[in-house]
């Protein structure tokens, strides 16, 4: 009975091979060097999809160009395809707004407003819909519990949200990108600046969270790489070198620079 | 050898803190000595209309209302154009002419008053004058209006830094939420500014207070509030220009001289007392951050 009821969940995250965000053809310049070179990678739905890669490969300005935070950078050129639940992210008429309410992001360092802890849980929503006091309560309560920050904050709704550890800010992050209900979550290394047992508790967070949301996470820790992900890019220079299983790829990659980045966290891609 | 490095540095510190305190306290206390006669001679009689030093009436109402009403035009043009100019040339106007729009900007913050009062002269007050149909351009409007460009470039370059020096992160964190990027401007990046926009508006309130050339020339330099005191197309009298003015025909250690002297010292009362509200208001509204 219990083996069974274990065994379901993970069936199902195997059987799911639904596709939600596509990304075919893609090029980033700034300047004049080419940073994305001929992307071609899919990220699967209510899956933890994990970019790894060494520094400077290129994740953050995929990550980034998925929900077009990248766009107003300086000298940027950038072309191709994404799509996202089968519509050109880069469509003419898109709606910004609409995007990044449908993908969400969390950045490398947690990134609080200067208010309070509840409105900054509610600050992204607010913009979206009209609350009433008791609504905004209601969402902060639920989502603050969503990455279990609730029992630690309750009592404090209405102190600054930077009286928080870094830690709590980062799930408040969290927490504040839940609020705007997406489908997506993109996180750029979300716990490279926490301590290890923060970083456990996120970690946690996302297996918990991707029954219900995809999670694109790019992160620098293979070994947060192996306890997480269902599905695993490699990048290195601008390319992605591989992507497939997370067992493939730690087990039976098809290329060596994968073998060797994944063992040694080294890379020479251009071998 | 560090230690000893720290402690000239601190010595420095310390030192020139001190020297800029004194500074304030020996200008204040001047002030004060100077006034003194003034102040126990005259005493109410000095918030009375009446100026006239033939007869020993130093009534400083209607200066004090001029240099109000001017610093009141001048602030209430210069905030809304300044912080939108400001906002313009931070957040939409490309970076690469940022630089020169801004350049440009501080040009004007470099020009001397008398330049100013000169141009207000020959064209301004009589712009006003035709548009309004009046005998003279030179009013309380007029020197207001002027002041305001006068204090502009000290409004713009300093919010447009205020609104530079917030990191990015926020405006890529508000953005990722979702915001439209006006939402982004208004609810992110401003009140995270708020606090050295106000500074700059502080700064350009004491200008406006102090200055003296330009608004003697256009003001028409009449010691009287007008009637109905709104009436802004009257000639008025700052305590500044009143200052320019007579100072150099009051006898040293006169009764006039000391009125004159009084009025600096309300002018210097004003500009504290402004700018100690602005803080407790500032640290009062902001108590929930940081
Ligand atoms: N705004 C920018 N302007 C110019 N070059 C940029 C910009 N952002 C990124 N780059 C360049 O693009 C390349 C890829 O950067 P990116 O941040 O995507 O790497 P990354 O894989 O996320 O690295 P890390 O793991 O260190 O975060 C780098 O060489 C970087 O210098
Ligand atoms: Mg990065």
């Amino acid at each position: 009975m219990e083996l069974k009821e274990l065994k379901e969940p993970i069936a199902d995250i195997k059987n799911n091979t639904e596709t939600i965000i596509n990304v075919s053809g893609f090029n980033v310049t700034f300047g004049e060097t080419r940073v994305l070179k001929d992307i071609a990678v899919s990220f699967y739905e209510r899956q933890v999809n994990c970019i790894i890669g060494p520094s400077g490969s290129g994740k953050s300005t995929l990550l980034r160009s998925i929900n077009r935070i990248n766009e107003g950078t300086d000298q940027i050129d950038i072309n191709g395809m994404i799509s996202f639940k089968n519509t050109d992210i880069y469509g003419k008429d898109r709606d910004l707004t609409l995007l990044r309410k449908e993908i969400g992001m969390v950045f490398q360092r947690p990134c609080v407003f200067p208010r309070s802890i509840l409105e900054n849980v509610v600050f992204g929503i607010q913009h979206h819909q009209k609350l009433s006091k008791a609504e905004k309560l209601e969402i902060a309560e639920t989502q603050l519990k969503a990455v279990s920050l609730w029992t630690e904050v309750s009592s404090r709704l209405h102190e600054p949200a930077h009286s928080l550890s870094i830690g709590q800010q980062q799930r408040l992050c969290i927490a504040r990108a839940l609020a705007v209900k997406p489908s997506v979550l993109l996180m750029d290394e979300p716990t490279s600046s926490l301590d290890p047992v923060s970083s456990r508790v996120i970690e946690e967070l996302m297996s918990e969270l991707k029954k219900e949301y995809t999670i694109v996470l790019v992160t620098h820790n293979i070994a947060q790489a192996q306890r997480i992900s269902d599905h695993l890019i490699f990048m290195c220079e601008g390319k992605v070198i591989e992507s497939g299983d997370k067992e493939k790829l730690f087990c039976n990659p098809d290329k060596i620079q994968t073998k060797t980045y994944l063992k040694d966290e080294y890379c020479d891609c251009n071998q | 050898m560090l230690v000893s490095y720290n402690k000239i540095g601190k010595g420095y510190i310390m030192l020139s803190t001190y020297i800029s305190m004194l500074i304030a306290l020996l200008i204040f206390i001047v002030l004060f000595i100077n006034s003194f006669d003034a102040i126990s001679q005259v005493g109410l009689k000095l918030f009375t209309l009446e100026w006239n030093p033939s007869k020993n009436e130093y009534g400083i109402l209607s200066m004090l209302y001029g240099t109000l009403s001017v610093t009141v035009i001048a602030l209430t043009i210069a905030i809304p154009l300044g912080i939108g100019t400001a906002i313009f040339t931070s957040e939409i106007l490309p970076s690469a002419y940022r630089i020169y729009v801004k350049s440009i900007i501080e040009l004007l913050a470099g020009i001397p008053s008398i330049i100013y009062g000169l141009i207000g002269i020959a064209f301004f007050s009589t712009w006003i004058a035709s548009f309004f149909e009046l005998a003279s351009g030179r009013t309380i409007l007029t020197a207001g209006i002027l002041l305001s460009i006068m204090i502009l470039p000290t409004i713009v370059t300093l919010s447009d830094d205020a609104i530079n020096n917030v990191p990015k992160k926020y405006r890529e964190a508000a953005k990722g939420l979702g915001l439209y990027p006006f939402e982004v401007i208004k609810n992110t990046v401003l009140p995270i500014a708020k606090k050295d926009i106000t500074g700059a508006i502080l700064l350009a309130l004491g200008r406006a207070l102090g200055e003296t050339m330009a608004v003697m020339l256009l003001i028409g330099s009449i010691d009287k509030i007008p009637t109905p005191f709104y009436n802004v197309l009257s000639p008025g009298q700052t305590i500044t220009s009143k200052l320019g003015r007579e100072i150099g025909e009051s006898a040293f250690g006169s009764l006039h001289f000391s009125a004159l002297n009084t009025m600096g010292f309300v002018l210097m009362l004003l500009v504290i007392i402004l700018t100690l509200i602005t803080q407790l208001y500032l640290r009062k509204s902001n108590r929930l951050y940081e």
